[in-house]
């Protein structure tokens, strides 16, 4: 089943606390929703496997918690990520206007430029809307983003998101290919960092 | 009598254990903020990953990260996620996770503090997993933590061990006379051992050990690490970890001949007890200095408690007086080659050159043919000896040259096979 598996991409999903990036990916993978969902504790980790246009890609999504005291563990998981989808909850603006903070971040602690981004307007079911769609596709385009809204709750625009995302990654060769070859670098480099292990004093047996 | 001993015996430990835990106060890894505990545990899931990548290594170290997640008090929620990293996901950021832990308040003062968790973590159940142990020492250094640190805490643990252990009283007199029970049964298994030899008196053994760790070790260890020892739960670790029956290796001896080995015994390099053990082998010995299995291993120094293997003296004996005679043999030919150079050349080839082959070749032969066919006899029986646990739960270090290299070459290699 690997076999005809094109690649493996590594997605991260960012924003603040309550914005419902763990209900995205819930909803993704698992197509089920949970309002009652507990905060993310350090980061979660799922797989995946979509195709688009024929393609298969297997997903490995990293959903990073939004709390404050999480904070300080999410730049371990921006390297070597080739998509991030930036989420912000349509009913509360200050999640919006944080979003430049994320951005700043996300430039700060990305091993790579040609990174795709999206941004994902969730909660969209809700009635008391604060931030307008116009407004989320101009910040988007200002900073040459994929834009879509999506609800958790109703699935809208969900799949389509994820999609959408992966379909940009696959027509930017230079992004997976090169991620390619450096799994073999880091395959090399393990097998040598633990032979460089054993010869440093520990080969211990049973 | 004895049943109105135990609660007020039971009584007294209870509030023991409390007060050292205020006294001292060890800062332990579930002290840690959350997200501290979080990358303490994803930084071991990495680095196991990447130590032992090997696909039948994945279920230790899925246990292991799953043991560590309880351990330190993590939810649930995050075990998904640590065995991702535990099967080589996400390894990019172990150096994040690595400088977190090194700014946290509490280990940026003692990083040692993670060894001595992870120590702690890895002897819960009475058992010290060589694996766990180059966790460890990958751990500790990667927390750029002195690897003596490590030598040293587990130097304290066996004290703190060792103590309980002397504290012994009536209380403990009954699981003596089981234990010596035991003994005796060991010594059946022992002799078993020699006879039978191979994978059923493996299973025996296995399952004679596994009694000898007490349910409350782990909770009596957790809570306070080495300090909270006194226990005993303590005595039960203790036991399980060095040997059931209390000898060691030392206390191993063949009773029997085995197959075609005619000396098979441990002696000790060292006096003291460690949590993890070395064995020398001697590859030959030769007359003189190197008379004694001991003898080049004077300097060794892995850890507190080592043995050397002494095997089939005679013969490495042989092979070291043969060694010799050719070494000397060698500065005769030497001798003659110059002398080829002089008036005398074409008599002194034609005449010696084959002979003192000859000779060479005879003189080789036999002891180094003996020596080598043993080398594999006896790494394969030091394998069983393993196996079985003789040195109890704890990691060995193998050290060789020569035909001792052949011994663990084969020992490693029996053992493989085994599992």
């Amino acid at each position: 089943m690997d076999e005809d598996v094109l690649t493996t991409l590594k997605i991260l999903i960012i924003g603040e606390s309550g914005v419902g990036k763990s209900s995205l990916l819930l909803r993704f993978t698992d197509d089920t929703f949970d309002p009652e969902l507990a905060a993310t504790i350090g980061v979660d980790f799922k797989v995946k496997t979509i195709s688009v246009d024929g393609n298969k890609a297997k997903l490995a999504i990293w959903d990073t918690a939004g709390q404050e005291r999480f904070r300080t563990l999410t730049p371990s998981y921006y390297r070597g990520a080739q998509g991030v989808i930036l989420v912000y909850d349509v009913t509360r603006r200050d999640t919006f206007v944080k979003l430049d903070n994320w951005l700043n971040e996300l430039e700060t602690y990305c091993t790579r430029n040609d990174i795709v981004n999206m941004l994902v307007g969730n909660k969209i079911d809700k009635e008391n809307r604060e931030v307008d769609r116009n407004e989320g596709l101009k910040f988007a385009r200002k900073h040459s983003m994929l834009f879509i809204e999506a609800s958790a709750k109703t699935c809208d625009g969900v799949q389509c998101a994820f999609e959408e995302l992966v379909e940009k990654i696959i027509q930017t060769p230079g992004l997976w290919e090169s991620e390619n070859q450096n799994k073999g670098v880091k395959l090399s480099h393990s097998e040598e960092g633990s032979g460089g292990g054993a010869c440093g004093g520990y080969c211990s047996v049973l | 009598m004895a049943t109105w001993d135990r609660p007020s015996r039971r009584l007294a430990q209870m509030s023991q254990v409390p007060a050292s835990e205020g006294e001292p106060h060890l800062p332990t890894g579930r002290e840690l903020a959350e997200a501290n505990r979080f990358a303490y545990a994803a930084l071991c899931g990495v680095s196991l990953s990447q130590l032992f990548p090997e696909p039948e290594q994945s279920s230790f170290c899925t246990e292991f990260v799953t043991g560590l997640v309880k351990w330190l008090q993590l939810s649930e929620a995050v075990l998904p996620t640590m065995t991702a990293f535990a099967s080589g996901l996400g390894g990019e950021g172990a150096d994040v996770f690595a400088q977190i832990l090194l700014k946290d308040p509490i280990l940026k003062d003692d990083p040692s503090v993670i060894t001595q968790d992870l120590l702690s973590f890895s002897l819960k159940n009475g058992r010290y997993d060589a694996r766990a142990r180059v966790l460890i020492c990958h751990m500790t250094s990667l927390l750029q933590v002195p690897l003596e640190e490590l030598d040293f805490l587990e130097e304290t643990f066996v004290e703190s061990l060792k103590e309980t252990k002397e504290e012994e009283s009536e209380m403990a007199e009954a699981s003596r006379k089981k234990k010596e029970n035991r003994r005796k049964w060991k010594r059946y298994l022992l002799i078993g051992l020699a006879t039978v030899g191979g994978g059923t008196v493996i299973g025996v053994t296995g399952g004679l050990a596994a009694p000898l760790v007490a349910a409350g070790a782990a909770t009596i260890i957790g809570s306070a690490g080495a300090a909270a020892l006194g226990s005993t739960a303590g005595i039960a670790v203790m036991t399980s970890l060095f040997s059931a029956a209390g000898a060691g290796l030392t206390g191993y001896k063949m009773k029997k001949r085995v197959g075609a080995i005619e000396e098979f015994e441990f002696l000790p390099l060292t006096e003291g007890r460690q949590l993890h053990i070395t064995v020398a082998i001697t590859g030959w010995l030769a007359s003189g200095k190197y008379r004694t299995f001991s003898a080049p291993w004077v300097a060794l120094a892995r850890s507190r408690e080592q043995y050397c293997l002494a095997w089939e003296a005679k013969y490495l004996m042989e092979l070291g007086n043969a060694l010799e005679t050719i070494l000397s043999g060698l500065a005769n030919m030497v001798a003659q080659e110059a002398l080829k150079y002089t008036a005398l050349s074409g008599l002194v080839a034609a005449l010696t050159w084959p002979a003192s082959l000859l000779a060479v070749a005879n003189v080789i032969d036999n002891p180094w043919g003996v020596c080598l066919h043993r080398s594999a006899e006896v790494g394969k029986h030091l394998a069983h000896i393993l196996l079985s646990r003789q040195q109890g739960q704890r990691p060995v270090t193998l050290i060789g040259f020569s035909l001792g290299a052949r011994v663990i070459y084969f020992c490693l290699q029996e053992m493989a096979q085994e599992k």
